[in-house]
């Protein structure tokens, strides 16, 4: 059996030469075990780099007697540890150890190196044992011979480890790579010596027209792409120095790339010649390659990599032989009296550098990698202040939705605390800068350039109208109440959805409506309020909102405070919740309440009732059948006595509309007979200052309900109407009207103080 | 994935051979009484083997074979199996034998009376009412006395042929093609039935035991006690018959726990030699195989070498000289693996890859939660 050497043999070879601490605690494992066995120790330094090197047979009764991997029961092994804590190596130092899955790079004519740990080494550190160490060299041995170090399941092994270099490819790389209209430049985006600290150098490339010529700051080379010959996956190559190396691997693998590459530059320099003008410039190229998991099998993967030589096309044409330099060309020059063109072997030893190739970010990428299989709405969001930007930032890295942004404002200074904005971007329109943002991510996949800078409701913008009426979703984030309110009565648009934070940043709410519109975003709103009052986390949701409720973090209260990581959490919620609710039916609403306390967060949906609205001659009265079933119960358990009591609600002139948002039951002080009722005012007051507080005095006192005994019709008698007229007259102090609900059983009549 | 197993059950045998098709093939049986309390380093056969069957959902083996009739090769069997010739043997949750194996001596043999064990009359009875019904036996040669025993039963030989094997022939019920595995029979073999009185270590059966997976041939050399006389026989006729790879193996299990008397007369200060023929047996091993020997642990130390019974480290060392000499890979001691305070089967599987030996790996905290823990408790002398 023939084995590498490695590093230098201690003179002493006691277990006490070695200084490394793992290396000492590793020999002495290794002497309490049967199936290690230490052979000799050494040690290796190489500019300063120090290291202490075990060789031990490993043997091992699992593995099976004629594995076809070639992997034997005793295995020479050198176990390497760095006296600078780096991770220790492990070398299987037979020269005809087999090349196998999971090994690491090492230069030619080096011991094959085990790639035995999956975690980065900052990581295994923690719990490494020498123990640990020599049972894992043990199991890879073992699950290598097996062939279960890499199953069936598992991806196709990659062709080549991956380098420092890696070359991105435009996202339309597969669409255009064999369309001769144009080429493919390449540059690097950040000098190399900024990026070689990380270990990774990145070239850039984009598509440019076949005649344009190209940018000063392209790199010099020319990129050409071959698609290879299906490669059947089996072990990764050692890194190629030369391109008879590529070559000979690729054989190796069934496949080639010498005989495609020489036909190209054929074709390239017939008739016409090869511009030899092209000095120093290199030739970048990119394979293609279909893995097959088997001979005869299917491709699997397709995987790209590629390699660089210092040599322009033509200068590699001459190394080979078949080109000739005269005057400014490189002419295709076969021998005399025959077909065949002269050859030479000098391409062979032709310096090559790998380098990787990566996808460049596209939209389809992002969507895979967050998840999602759907394309989402073509929508228009209304808000692209602190929380829309926020949202919409998450659903253009996820890309759901093509989304047309609306919003009055441009970026002020203050904006950066909270909105998807920078410095530079101080001045510019918010819409403007989202599309802008949107276009970072992906330059080569702008579909929609379009954005509104204007209020999202003014209608003499007849271009953003067209936008509204074809949007599959409208979403307001605009954090103001008239934006919903406003779309909530417009029959020419589709969907809409309405979020927002509350005044303290605690809560998030979200109103959906229905797909088809039966229950639209203000009564949404009215049956919010209504629960804000009869729930549990309805008390504090606003407080502190002193008349602002509708709140996003905006600029337009420049002083609020709501810490930036709360705006983000929230956009998350929002942005999850609206993709996820907005792919069902339902309307829906939703609030989430952060606990600071407890550092979660609890969701709370609303039940939602059935609106009922009632015309008057020039208001609409909106309530729900949950107010309707409310009042009749409390009717039912009064009977044979008329009950009552007060409604409250909010007015909207501009919609001519008052929603009533719910209906108290009478005070313990009113008085009822079968004929009557005078509603009291026991606690009548504390009731409506909760309610107002609650509701941050959006929801006040309306007016008043009361029943009619069966077989009674719901029409306003002499006392009625004076009970109205006394409504009206007090209400009217602050310019309201007065209104008042008369329920039997079978219909429930509204009157209006000004109407009667 | 075949495996054969060989069970700690001290100087004795117990070996099984389990397909891939769920076949199971049991050599031998000794079970214990000893090996019944907690702390003894025997295998308590009957439960074990009894968990295996009622994990595998079975309340039988296809063979048994007893390799002969000496007590360490049979102990308790009776107690196990369901025998058909006695409904005493009957029920209870003993363990069906489908086909019974058995050396045509094990038919014959009437021992003085103070050697006769009970257990071996019983599975006489069983094999000679076997044998009688026609079916459920497989007879290993047929020496004359057979023949005359058939003939006094009122039995002809050729009404019973089928259920006998002669050596040198394959054993009937397994195929390569079929199972992927067959027996070839090297013993028991006509000259020695017929040739005195204490015949039966000589008229043991012996199976070389080919696996053919995937292309790829894994041969285990089955001895059971036998004796260099035999095995001189046997490398001999082999060759004669031009049968040189049935002397093959890559697993040997060790004829008679490693007693010096399976490899020549003299048992050697340090080692054992081996007659010639069957040195040529022990240079029959593959690169990778394995020796197992069935045994109590074997020590080296100077008493060692003075010991009388079985296993002898003469014969180790020989045994491990010739290992050596043919690339193979380790000798085991039943007794001994994975440790001598509580050893647990030897385990081999056989697949497209070969042989490997599975020994036990799970370490450390893995190791320590499949198992009882130590003692705990108040330290003596505090109250």
């Amino acid at each position: 059996m023939e084995y590498y050497e490695v590093g230098a043999l201690f003179a002493d070879q006691s277990p006490n030469s070695l200084t490394i601490h793992d290396a000492l605690r590793t020999i002495s494992a290794i002497e309490s075990r049967k199936d290690f066995e230490t052979i000799e120790i050494r040690y290796h330094e190489l500019d300063g780099k120090y290291s202490e090197i075990i060789v031990a047979d490993c043997t091992n009764d699992r593995i099976c007697s004629k594995n076809s991997v070639g992997i034997e029961f005793k295995e020479r092994l050198a176990l390497r540890f760095y006296d600078n804590g780096e991770q220790p190596e492990v070398r299987a130092l037979r020269k005809d150890f087999p090349y196998t899955y999971h090994q690491n790079s090492v230069a030619e004519g080096e011991p094959i190196s085990l790639c035995i740990y999956y975690e980065p080494w900052a990581v295994i550190a923690r719990t490494w044992t020498p123990e640990k160490h020599l049972n894992i060299i043990s199991n890879w041995l073992v699950r290598v011979a097996e062939g279960t170090l890499h199953s069936d399941d598992q991806p196709v092994e990659q062709l080549y480890f991956n380098t420092p270099y890696k070359l991105v490819l435009p996202s339309d790389y597969s669409e255009k790579q064999n369309d001769i209209a144009h080429k493919l430049i390449a540059w690097i985006p950040y000098p190399e010596e900024m990026q070689v600290k990380n270990g990774t150098v990145v070239i850039l490339s984009k598509f440019i027209g076949a005649d344009e010529t190209q940018k000063p700051e392209g790199l010099k080379s020319e990129i050409v792409s071959f698609t290879l010959d299906p490669v059947i996956h089996g072990r990764v190559e050692p890194s190629p120095l030369v391109l008879v190396d590529i070559e000979k691997q690729l054989n190796s693998h069934g496949s080639g790339i010498i005989d495609k590459l020489f036909e190209h530059i054929v074709d390239l320099a017939t008739p016409d010649g090869i511009d030899a003008a092209n000095t120093d410039c290199h030739t970048i190229i990119l394979l293609n390659i279909p893995i097959l998991r088997h001979e005869g099998g299917e491709v699997e993967s397709w995987q790209r990599k590629g390699f660089v030589l210092s040599l322009s096309l033509g200068e590699i044409g001459e190394k080979a032989g078949f080109l000739n330099k005269n005057g400014n060309k490189y002419y295709y020059t076969p021998i005399v009296g025959s077909e065949k063109p002269q050859s030479s072997d000098d391409w062979m030893s032709l310096g090559v550098d790998l380098i990787d190739i990566v996808d460049g970010f596209s939209r389809a990428k992002a969507r895979a990698a967050s998840g999602i299989s759907v394309e989402g709405p073509n929508g228009v969001i209304a808000g692209v202040g602190a929380l829309g930007s926020s949202v919409l930032n998450i659903w253009h890295r996820q890309y759901w939705g093509n989304w047309i942004p609306v919003d009055k404002d441009v970026v002020m200074p203050h904006n950066l605390a909270r909105h998807v904005a920078y410095y530079n971007h101080i001045g510019i329109s918010k819409a403007l800068l989202s599309n802008g943002l949107y276009e970072g991510l992906y330059p080569l996949d702008i579909i929609n350039t379009k954005s509104f800078n204007d209020d999202v409701v003014n209608i003499d913008n007849i271009e953003l109208l067209s936008e509204l009426r074809s949007a599959d979703l409208i979403v307001d984030i605009t954090t103001s109440l008239d934006v919903p309110r406003n779309l909530a009565l417009r029959d020419d648009i589709k969907r809409c959805v309405s979020a927002f934070i509350n005044h303290s940043g605690r809560d998030s709410i979200v109103l959906l409506e229905d797909s088809s519109r039966e229950i639209r975003l203000d009564v949404l709103e009215a049956q919010y309020y209504g629960a804000m009052i009869e729930s549990d986390w309805g008390n504090g949701h606003l407080f502190g909102a002193a008349g602002q409720l509708w709140v996003g973090a905006g600029c337009r209260d420049v002083s609020s405070i709501i810490s930036t990581d709360l705006v983000q959490m929230h956009a998350s919620i929002i942005a999850r919740q609206i993709r996820q609710q907005s792919s069902t039916d339902a309307p829906k609403i939703t609030i989430w309440s952060c606990s600071p306390s407890q550092n979660s967060v609890v969701q709370n949906t609303v039940d939602i009732y059935e609106p009922i609205y009632s015309e008057l001659d020039s208001i609409t009265i909106v309530w729900n059948k949950n107010i309707r079933d409310k009042v009749l119960s409390i009717r039912n358990e009064c009977l044979p006595n008329e009950t009552g009591g007060i409604l409250v609600g909010y007015h909207d002139f501009t919609a001519s509309r008052i929603y009533v948002v719910d209906a108290l039951p009478a005070p313990p002080d009113s008085e009822s007979s079968p004929t009557h009722f005078i509603r009291g005012k026991d606690g009548l007051k504390e009731s409506v200052d909760l309610i107002k507080e609650r509701t941050v005095n959006i929801v006040d006192y309306i007016g008043e309900w009361h029943s009619h005994p069966p077989k009674v019709k719901a029409l306003p008698s002499g006392d009625d109407i004076n009970l109205l007229a006394d409504v009206s007259i007090r209400l009217s102090q602050d310019g309201l009207p007065g209104l008042m609900l008369i329920a039997t059983d079978e219909e429930q009549n509204w009157y209006l103080g000004e109407a009667i | 994935m075949h495996k054969i197993v060989f069970y700690p059950v001290g100087n004795g045998d117990t070996s099984q051979i389990i397909l891939d098709n769920g076949k199971r093939i049991l050599f031998d049986f000794r079970h214990m009484s000893e090996s019944e309390k907690e702390e003894s380093p025997y295998i308590n056969l009957k439960s074990r083997l009894k968990e295996e069957l009622d994990d595998a959902n079975r309340d039988y083996f296809d063979v048994v074979a007893f390799t002969h009739g000496d007590d360490d090769h049979i102990a308790k069997s009776t107690e196990f199996f369901e025998l058909r010739h006695a409904k005493k043997y009957q029920g209870d949750d003993r363990i069906k034998i489908n086909e019974l194996w058995v050396p045509a001596a094990m038919i014959l043999e009437t021992a003085p009376t103070e050697k006769q064990s009970d257990e071996f009359v019983i599975w006489r009875q069983e094999a000679r009412h076997r044998l009688k019904e026609g079916e459920g036996i497989q007879v290993f040669s047929k020496p004359d006395k057979l023949k005359d025993w058939l003939e006094s039963e009122g039995l002809t030989v050729e009404s019973r042929q089928h259920l006998i094997t002669d050596a040198g022939s394959l054993a009937t019920g397994f195929t390569l093609e079929n199972d992927e595995v067959e027996f070839f029979c090297h013993s028991p073999f006509i000259k020695h039935c017929d040739e005195g009185d204490d015949l039966r270590n000589e008229a043991a059966l012996i199976f070389q035991v080919r696996f053919e997976v995937d292309g790829s041939r894994t041969n285990y050399f089955a001895v059971g006690d036998s004796t260099w006389e035999v095995l001189d026989d046997i490398v001999s006729i082999s060759q004669s018959h031009g049968n040189d790879d049935r002397l093959d193996w890559d697993i040997f299990n060790l004829p008679h726990h490693c007693s010096y008397k399976a490899l020549g007369d003299d048992k050697g200060e340090k080692k054992t030699q081996p007659t010639e023929k069957v040195e040529e047996l022990l240079c029959h091993g593959n690169k990778d195989a394995y020796e197992v020997c069935s045994s109590e642990p074997i020590v080296d130390n100077d008493d060692a070498y003075d010991q009388v019974l079985p296993p002898h480290i003469q014969a180790k060392n020989t045994y491990d000289e010739y290992l050596s000499e043919v690339g193979g890979r380790k000798f085991l001691v039943t007794m001994e693996e994975p440790n001598t305070k509580k050893p647990e089967p030897i385990t081999f599987e056989i697949s497209g890859g070969g042989h490997r030996y599975l020994a036990k790996t799970i370490t450390g905290a893995a190791a320590i939660v499949t198992t009882t823990a130590a003692r705990a408790g108040q330290p003596d002398g505090i109250l």
